[in-house]
């Protein structure tokens, strides 16, 4: 049943998008590796704030630190080892914020997480390149299939991570605290505890999406890679697939990541307030996302029988 | 160099302006349970009305004031309507609309900056009105940085008075410190929202013109507003109206002087390893227990 329903799917999928450079022209293997930094920071996103609740606003210093780290770090570190460590400082970074503000209830945390953006940049842009605003790196650029598997690796991981936490115990506790942190507290759960380690792991994802995908381009300043449009994007989409499921976030970051490639290099300004407005129209009209929809077309006559029989 | 008054008077300028977004956001969040991200922008939009007002039609600055608040207010109704009272329905547990409220005002945080980049892109703007130097003691202060400073001032007294003085500033801060309890007196809870809403947008109005007369406007200047008013939320106290005005003051005491003495963005830095100091030591903020 397991291994039917979940295993087969996911390394059969996997086994394809490994294929893909071998089988189709470089402009696919450059969208779906774009579409893989989506995916991964949307389901990082989602498996801290769609299941705990508290809302995370921290994606943009988390993905720049893990992109600089890797960046000021390739030149003397064999290659898997620059992804790592930029990853493992955004954790160490993730763990700091969560242990300050976690222990708080309410919107302390997600206040930190939105200045911890602004921190990160006025740190990078005056004490590591100084005064002038527009100071960056220039990148040796990696292979593009290089960048491809090491993010189709990391979205592997975190797909089978985010399958074992829902249908663990663990996964229990965090969403018990994500519907009610004091009962969830009465039963035992050490609330604060759990929700730093769900952050950290987020944060560890984040960053080594940042440390790989910062080595696509030729050049890396604190304005590109604090933008943020890192944190506002992944958001979107897990909003509008549907948060707090397994495969809403993945629905809704194919679908933006097209849409994207449709509008963001054209008329970028456009793409943004397009987000904005189908960000604002699902917290309104469509809550369950893009997940619920489907789901109510496929079971349409389910929903009044389960909220009779609920005990 | 060495701090004299003139760093001093700087502190006291810049403290007037923080107090007054502070003190709009904290209301607003206290009030209808809306962290509003997108403070800032809505502040940025008005900016840029006071900017092509002033450049377009050479309309006092100090008069557009009257302007962007009437259409802030207005905005903040329009707001209220559309988005806040559907998902008040949506969502009824109160930690819930807190979440999405807060996704929300981080949409608009993106309309707006996307809608300020198509209308008016190209370089930051910035006019000249009232820039020169008034002698003051053995210092000299521009002119509209006081200006500024008395406006911003002016408005937050004006709004403390009505919360003091007024029985529907006396209701909302009944609303604040006690919801529950504030309903079952009868305080009309709808009406209220809406209102205290209206009312936080049309500071950002107010400040929003203010801020045009002395910083370059440009589509992301909003966020360090909101970040600068969120951390004086925190060490005044969230809920605490006073608090912020206290708070203000002293988040300026520390920027004014580090910015001066080093640069802004060590200014800024030093601002938020405090703000993390402050959520360590004194989560609740100063003046509370």
């Amino acid at each position: 049943m397991m291994f039917k329903k979940i295993i087969l799917p996911i390394v059969l999928i996997f086994l394809m998008l490994a294929l893909i450079p071998f089988s189709l022209p470089a402009y696919y293997m450059m969208f779906l590796t774009t579409l893989f930094m989506y995916i991964i920071l949307t389901v990082s996103w989602n498996i801290f704030s769609g299941y705990t609740g508290y809302i995370s606003l921290a994606h943009s210093a988390l993905f720049g630190i893990g992109g600089f780290i890797s960046v000021f770090t390739t030149s003397f570190l064999p290659l898997p080892l620059p992804f790592i460590l930029g990853g493992a400082t955004s954790a160490f970074i993730g763990f700091l914020v969560g242990l300050l503000t976690l222990r708080l209830k309410g919107l302390y945390f997600t206040i930190f997480s939105f200045a911890i953006s602004l921190l990160a940049y006025n740190f990078f842009s005056f004490i590591v390149f100084g005064r002038a605003r527009t100071a960056g790196v220039y990148i040796k650029v990696l292979p593009d299939t290089l960048i491809y598997y090491s993010l189709l690796a990391v979205l592997l991981i975190i797909i089978v991570i985010s399958i074992w936490l829902i249908r663990s115990r663990y996964g229990e506790a965090i969403m018990a605290i994500g519907q009610d942190e004091l009962k969830a507290e009465t039963i035992g759960i050490n609330a604060t505890f759990w929700k730093v380690m769900i952050f950290v792991l987020s944060s560890i994802f984040v960053g080594l999406t940042g440390a790989i995908s910062a080595q696509r381009y030729l050049y890396i300043d604190p304005q590109t890679a604090f933008n943020l449009r890192t944190t506002f994007e992944p958001i979107t989409m897990a909003i509008v697939g549907g948060t707090g499921t397994f495969l809403g976030p993945i629905i809704g970051a194919i679908l933006l990541t097209i849409i994207e490639e449709l509008l963001a290099v054209r008329v970028p300004y456009y793409y943004f307030l397009l987000l904005g407005i189908l960000l604002l129209v699902f917290l309104l009209f469509l809550k369950e996302g893009i997940i619920g929809i489907l789901q109510s077309v496929r079971f349409p006559r389910k929903r009044p029988q389960s909220n009779t029989s609920g005990t | 160099m060495v701090l004299d008054l003139s760093v001093f008077v700087q502190v006291i300028l810049l403290g007037g302006i923080y107090s007054l977004i502070s003190i709009a956001l904290n209301l607003q969040y206290s009030l209808t349970r809306t962290m509003n991200v997108a403070y800032g922008e809505f502040m940025m939009i008005n900016a840029y009305i006071t900017f092509w007002l002033f450049t377009l039609y050479s309309l006092n600055p100090l008069l557009s004031i009257l302007a962007t608040g009437t259409l802030s207010f207005a905005l903040g109704l329009l707001i209220y309507a559309l988005v806040l009272r559907r998902l008040l329905r949506v969502y009824k547990v109160l930690e819930r609309f807190e979440e999405r409220s807060l996704l929300a005002a981080f949409g608009f945080l993106y309309i707006l900056q996307s809608i300020a980049t198509i209308l008016w892109p190209g370089p930051p703007k910035n006019y000249l009105y009232m820039n020169y130097g008034i002698s003051f003691l053995t210092t000299t202060i521009q002119a509209n940085r006081l200006v500024v400073f008395i406006f911003a001032t002016l408005a937050s007294l004006l709004f403390l008075l009505f919360l003091k003085g007024t029985l529907t500033g006396k209701a909302m801060r009944a609303m604040m410190s006690n919801q529950r309890g504030a309903m079952l007196l009868g305080i009309r809870f709808t009406k209220l929202y809406a209102l205290a809403f209206a009312l936080g947008l049309m500071m950002a109005g107010i400040a929003g013109s203010l801020v045009s007369m002395l910083f370059a406007i440009s589509s992301t200047m909003g966020t360090p507003f909101t970040t600068f008013a969120f951390i004086v939320m925190v060490l005044g106290g969230l809920g605490n109206v006073l608090g912020s005005l206290i708070a203000a003051f002293i988040i300026a005491g520390i920027y004014v002087p580090t910015a001066y003495l080093f640069n802004p963005g060590i200014g800024s830095l030093i601002l938020y390893v405090f703000f993390a100091l402050i959520l360590v030591i004194r989560p609740q903020g100063l003046l509370r227990g």
